[in-house]
């Protein structure tokens, strides 16, 4: 299928007082329309800055340096505000965590919906009202009527949740952006948000881009997985075969720590206090149990490495065929 | 030997909304006499502002033949001055011209600041035309905050000539800078809340977002500012009044009362200045005293 979201070798890069550092190197991305991509990685591999950078809410010290964000066929860098604020909320949605932070809590909750509705189109105020409180049905929300004048203290964090949902999908929205959808909230709630999130995803056509460090929740909701690690894709891949043998040790590693998290047997017990990127040849050497003499000059390229997923490293192949142990 | 128990009785959730909050307001007033003396002061000044000119027992602006400086007296409570007119009336009548002048121009003010301090919180940030915008904001109000207050609204009355709308002009223009400062140091908190993200996120333009999102949420420490912006006000009309710059006689106005007493005080007549004063003082402290007690009350450390 054709892709909605390319991303071509978006670099972004943070202004410090010691110069620039590269927080996105280089990306390069597909969404297909529809499709369910997840994209994971730790704390600081730059998942929340690439979903930002695509919404371009990027503020200082913040900047986009390098590459192409197309969107629908535009380059979404060339667009004016104007236009841009068309599609947030429009085309392009995002879901939060932490909703009711996300909620001014000044506003009545059918009132921001609302807004929400009236920003990109012309509708008058009992159209929006119910149109609103359809809304407020298809997420789930018991006696929506009544629940127009709540205010968001007056909700549970999932019922924000819910609501946050509602509003990103207020209009015909071709790709969610879902920022860690299960901070915040405990696991039976998150499950049913998920399973809503997707629900509504698969029903309207729309793509789901779900940023999340838990690897369960892409492993169960999406079709393919992008591992993201120092500002680049290291990997990726079809969700059933990521699972069943990554071709990155960043990927690897990402998975036995998630199964030693859960108390596997097997599991990694321990993890490494993390060193930093390295500046030449490949950033994950300094972590990297299988490196060789090779992977301290080249710097490895985001490579076929069997049908439908791509690995940045030079030993992927050896690690598909699982001969490197440890 | 724990056993859930099934007759517990649900706890009603609390109900959060105007009926908790007034209760909230009257508990807390309950325990603050202070805060009550001022609603006192404030609700007294306001009535007297509507109902004042009229109550009095004797004309506020006109002359009583042959009575100059009399001493309070059951006919006189404040005595009279040195124009045979009957001082208690006047005093309560002041309020009318007084509380106009402090309530329009604080009106203005606020209005004004918490515009203006929005667009420089909520732009400050940033580049291009808006940066600038709020750079020269903020620059404006250093240069009108530099100089010395009485001297200021002094200058501009006496640029304008004296009169009522001067003295408006005059004093909404230099409070404006207190309620911009107060409203952009609320404004710089709250634009960094996700919610203003969220919002940005769904399309809305960034004046949308500075107005209708940011703004009301940064309105606690400029509403609490006004009730002692009030109180400064009316000391400030009296002030210009006093040095003849502010509302011109016989017009009932406690500072020109003052002035037209002073004299007299040097020479014994000591209720023709001391009266004006002593109602001038209490009444600032009322305003003072409401100003304290809400910016407690609005203050969410302080909630119990």
């Amino acid at each position: 299928m054709a892709p909605i979201l390319e991303l071509r070798e978006l670099s972004v890069s943070y202004e410090t007082q010691g110069g620039a550092r590269a927080v996105l190197s280089k990306l390069s991305l597909d969404v297909s329309a529809g499709e369910a991509l997840g994209i994971v990685g730790e704390s600081g591999s730059g998942k929340t800055v690439l979903v930002r950078s695509i919404l371009g809410l990027l503020d200082p010290p913040f900047r986009t340096d390098h590459g192409t964000v197309v969107f629908e066929g535009r380059d979404l860098r060339q667009l004016d505000e104007q236009s841009f604020r068309q599609l947030r909320g429009g085309s392009i949605a995002l879901t939060t965590p932490e909703p009711r932070k996300h909620l001014n809590p000044l506003i009545s909750i059918g009132r921001q919906i609302v807004n929400v509705l009236r920003a990109h189109q012309t509708l008058a105020e009992q159209a929006a009202r119910t149109r609103t409180i359809e809304l407020l049905r298809a997420v789930g929300i018991p006696d929506p009527e009544r629940r127009l004048a709540a205010y968001p203290h007056e909700l549970s964090g999932g019922m924000c949740q819910r609501v946050i949902i509602a509003m990103a999908l207020a209009h015909q929205t071709k790709l969610l952006l879902v920022d860690e959808p299960t901070a915040g909230l405990d696991v039976t709630i998150s499950r049913q948000i998920l399973d809503l999130m997707h629900e509504l995803a698969v029903s309207h056509g729309t793509a789901l881009m779900l940023v999340s460090r838990d690897l369960g929740v892409v492993a169960h909701y999406c079709r393919r997985v992008a591992v993201m690690y120092d500002g680049r894709i290291v990997e990726d891949a079809p969700v059933e075969a990521f699972f069943a043998g990554p071709a990155h040790p960043y990927s690897r590693q990402l998975l036995r720590a998630a199964a030693a998290s859960r108390g596997k047997r097997g599991a990694e017990k321990r993890v490494d206090a993390l060193a930093e990127p390295a500046r030449t040849g490949c950033p994950f050497r300094p972590r990297c149990p299988v490196a060789v003499a090779a992977c301290a000059t080249a710097v490895p390229a985001l490579q076929q490495v069997a049908a439908g997923r791509r690995a940045r490293c030079l030993r992927a192949e050896a690690l598909l065929r699982q001969e490197l142990a440890a | 030997m724990s056993s859930d128990n099934p007759s517990l009785p649900a706890t009603p959730l609390p109900r959060v909304g105007q009926q908790t909050a007034w209760r909230d307001f009257l508990s807390f007033t309950r325990q603050r006499g202070g805060f009550q003396l001022g609603l006192a002061i404030v609700a007294l000044s306001l009535g007297l502002a509507v109902f004042g000119p009229h109550i009095g027992p004797y004309p506020t602006e006109t002359a009583l033949p042959g009575m100059p400086l009399q001493p309070p007296s059951w006919r006189h409570w404040m005595g009279t001055d040195v124009s045979n007119m009957d001082i208690f009336s006047r005093v309560i009548a002041a309020p009318r011209i007084d509380l106009t002048i402090a309530l329009v121009s604080t009106a203005i003010a606020f209005a004004g600041g918490v515009a203006l301090g929005v667009i420089s919180g909520f732009f400050g940030g940033g580049r291009g035309v808006p940066k600038l915008l709020s750079e020269g904001i903020m620059r404006a109000a250093d240069i009108i905050q530099a100089f010395p207050v009485f001297i200021f609204a002094l200058a501009l009355v006496g640029f304008r000539g004296p009169g009522t709308e001067n003295v408006i002009a005059a004093l909404a223009f230099l409070n404006i800078p207190y309620f911009l400062r107060i409203t952009r140091g609320a404004v710089l908190q709250v634009r960094e809340r996700p919610f203003v993200e969220a919002q940005r996120c769904a399309g809305n333009s960034e004046w949308r977002i500075a107005f209708v999102h940011v703004m009301p949420n940064a309105l606690t420490p400029p509403l609490a500012n006004i009730s002692p912006t009030i109180g400064f006000s009316i000391l400030l009309t009296s002030g210009l009044s006093f040095v003849g710059a502010g509302v011109p006689v016989p017009t009932p106005e406690w500072g020109s009362m003052i002035a037209i007493g002073a004299p007299n005080m040097m020479t014994g007549q000591w209720w023709t200045a001391l009266f004006p004063g002593l109602v001038l003082g209490i009444v600032i402290l009322g305003y003072a005293l409401v100003g304290d007690g809400l910016k407690e009350f609005l203050d969410p450390v302080n909630k119990r």
